[in-house]
């Protein structure tokens, strides 16, 4: 894996995937390449706190390396940025825990260090999560019981960029929906940083019947190949900084 | 690897935690907060009352222990809880924790105080709260989180005290967390980049949500300016609000000097119609009554102490 991007997928979903694929294979291989797995599940507002077929999402983060978290539709903002952020600092401690066996010489926890020690190594993680470049593949499901969730998934996905933003570091973001008309899934927005373009996205998307969540997932990663060279990355996030100062 | 952990923490009455590094035992006595990161402690050290935050995630501790220890090298009024210790102890025999004390607070959140006390309170508690995150600010951090929950009045001393560090950021940085209701953000009126008009944005909406017309987190509209407008209660200070939604006050001192302006004004007219009660000249008519005098007696004793 390449140090100094971090790489993320971030499922939304609100059941279990129906068809094709095993999505839990299917991640565990998308884990392989450095990839981490988040997974949102959504909750119907009369459903209570984890139903049986929500399970997936637990074992699916599980098997990609990710964080997961079941909840309902109007925390989905809050939960998406706490997500993204814990699966970034879980890869960043695993990078600098490979760090500190060099240095010691064994296989050392930060929990194995005295306070002490450990504020400085946290330190440094928060330095990182700060500062690396990001690249989060957003995976919405529009399978018809999602519909009415929609505009919580895209306030969401607005509040999620506004924080991206903020970032020292550089970030790009796409989008794609699963099932889509004749396809299992459908890129929406192209890898970007530009924040204004969710809005755009939104009202094109389409209900559709099954849930092919392996399916989707491994045809949605290919495109994590064509995420712009680091050198254009840089010119555009320039520019985008710039221009976000004097609005609003 | 972990997912979807639950960063609280249950422990009984009576039990004990021992410091593994050093060495300290703690009694527990009750649960005083749980949050989205751990769970905090009434605890006791020999005979001292502290409070003792615990959470399965050992980085939320290792982070808030930074904060509080750059906020100790401030000298005089103290930014936050002292901190007292930082250790692991077995809570179970297989599972051992990272845990740290702080002097525990015994205080009232902001929001309960101003229902109870009165609204004239809001003036010495800004002034207070203003100097401490001016200070904060010149070191080159904000609080982040700023909302009536983390803020506690000393039942003793009657002072403002910002609990919970979890959203300390340093400037140019991502806001490490806030709450909705007081993010500019979420208003549409500027970004998540830590600078000292963040804390004013979240401490403006605080003071909006004393004045018992508004009703911020029933408001589906996502329009702060409108809110203001309802704000009866507040009207002399609306300018001021209005100033700092704007993002237009540069530093916590320069909001204090005009409220300090506001309250120097306001403290001549109770006065003239004390023998006149004339609810025209009242000045929150609808909230403050006689004994307002009283209270607005205690602003003036906090306006000159600081
Ligand atoms: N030093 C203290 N003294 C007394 N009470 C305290 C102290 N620190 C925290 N508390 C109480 O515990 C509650 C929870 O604390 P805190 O907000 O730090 O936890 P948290 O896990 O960060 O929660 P949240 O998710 O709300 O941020 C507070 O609202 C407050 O009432």
């Amino acid at each position: 894996m390449k140090t100094g991007t971090i790489r993320q997928i971030l499922l939304i979903t609100d059941g279990c995937s129906n068809q094709g694929e095993d999505p839990i294979k299917v991640s565990s291989m998308i884990a392989q390449k450095g990839i981490a797995v988040n997974v949102i599940g959504v909750l119907d507002d009369d459903q209570t706190e984890e139903p049986v077929g929500l399970s997936e999402v637990n074992d699916i983060a599980n098997s990609g390396n990710g964080i997961s978290r079941i909840v309902y539709a109007d925390v989905l903002s809050e939960t998406v940025q706490t997500v993204t952020r814990q699966a970034m600092t879980q890869t960043i401690q695993g990078f600098v825990s490979k760090e500190l066996k060099q240095i010691f010489g064994k296989e050392t926890n930060e929990e194995d260090l005295p306070p002490e020690t450990r504020g400085e190594v946290q330190q440094v993680v928060e330095d990182l999560g700060e500062t690396v470049d990001l690249q989060v593949l957003i995976l919405v499901d529009t399978s018809a019981s999602m519909q009415h969730k929609m505009e919580a998934v895209k306030d969401a996905i607005d509040d999620f960029i506004l924080s991206l933003q903020a970032r020292a570091g550089n970030h790009y973001y796409s989008i794609f929906q699963f099932p889509a008309r004749n396809q299992v899934v459908k890129e929406l927005l192209p890898w970007t940083n530009d924040g204004k373009r969710v809005a755009k996205v939104f009202p094109k998307l389409a209900a559709g019947g099954i849930t092919p969540t392996g399916a989707a997932l491994k045809q949605a990663v290919r495109s994590f190949e064509d995420v712009p060279s680091a050198e254009e990355w840089r010119d555009d996030s320039d520019d985008i900084i710039d221009s976000s100062y004097g609005s609003s | 690897m972990t997912s979807s952990i639950h960063p609280t923490v249950r422990l009984n009455k009576h039990q004990q935690l021992k410091g593994i590094w050093n060495k300290r035992t703690y009694v527990i006595i009750r649960l005083i907060g749980e949050g989205a990161r751990g769970s905090i402690y009434l605890a006791l050290l020999g005979n001292r009352y502290v409070a003792l935050k615990i959470s399965q995630d050992s980085s939320v501790i290792t982070a808030e222990v930074n904060v509080l220890k750059m906020l100790k090298k401030v000298q005089g009024q103290p930014l936050g809880p002292l901190l007292l210790d930082v250790d692991d102890a077995y809570v179970s025999q297989s599972s051992k924790l990272a845990f740290y004390v702080m002097e525990y607070i015994d205080g009232v959140p902001l929001g309960q105080w101003i229902e109870r006390e009165g609204l004239s309170w809001m003036f010495p508690i800004s002034f207070q709260l203003l100097s401490q995150l001016n200070q904060l600010h010149q070191l080159g951090y904000i609080y982040g989180d700023l909302k009536p929950d983390n803020i506690l009045i000393d039942k003793r001393t009657k002072h403002a005290r910002l609990i919970d560090v979890g959203g300390v950021t340093a400037f140019n940085r991502s806001i490490r967390e806030y709450t909705t209701w007081y993010d500019r953000g979420y208003w549409k009126m500027g970004d998540r980049r830590a600078e000292p008009t963040y804390d004013l944005f979240a401490y403006a909406v605080c003071l909006l949500n004393m004045d018992p017309h508004v009703k911020i987190q029933k408001s589906s509209e996502r329009d702060i300016l409108k809110l203001l407008n309802q704000a009866k209660s507040l009207k002399p200070i609306h300018h001021v609000l209005n100033h700092a939604f704007h993002g237009k006050y540069q530093s916590a001192l320069e909001m204090k000097k005009d409220l300090e302006h506001i309250n120097a004004q306001q403290m001549k007219k109770p006065q003239s119609n004390y023998n006149t009660p004339s609810p025209k000249l009242n000045v929150w008519p609808e909230t403050i009554g006689i004994s307002s005098i009283i209270f607005i007696h205690v602003a003036l004793f906090y306006y000159f102490i600081l």
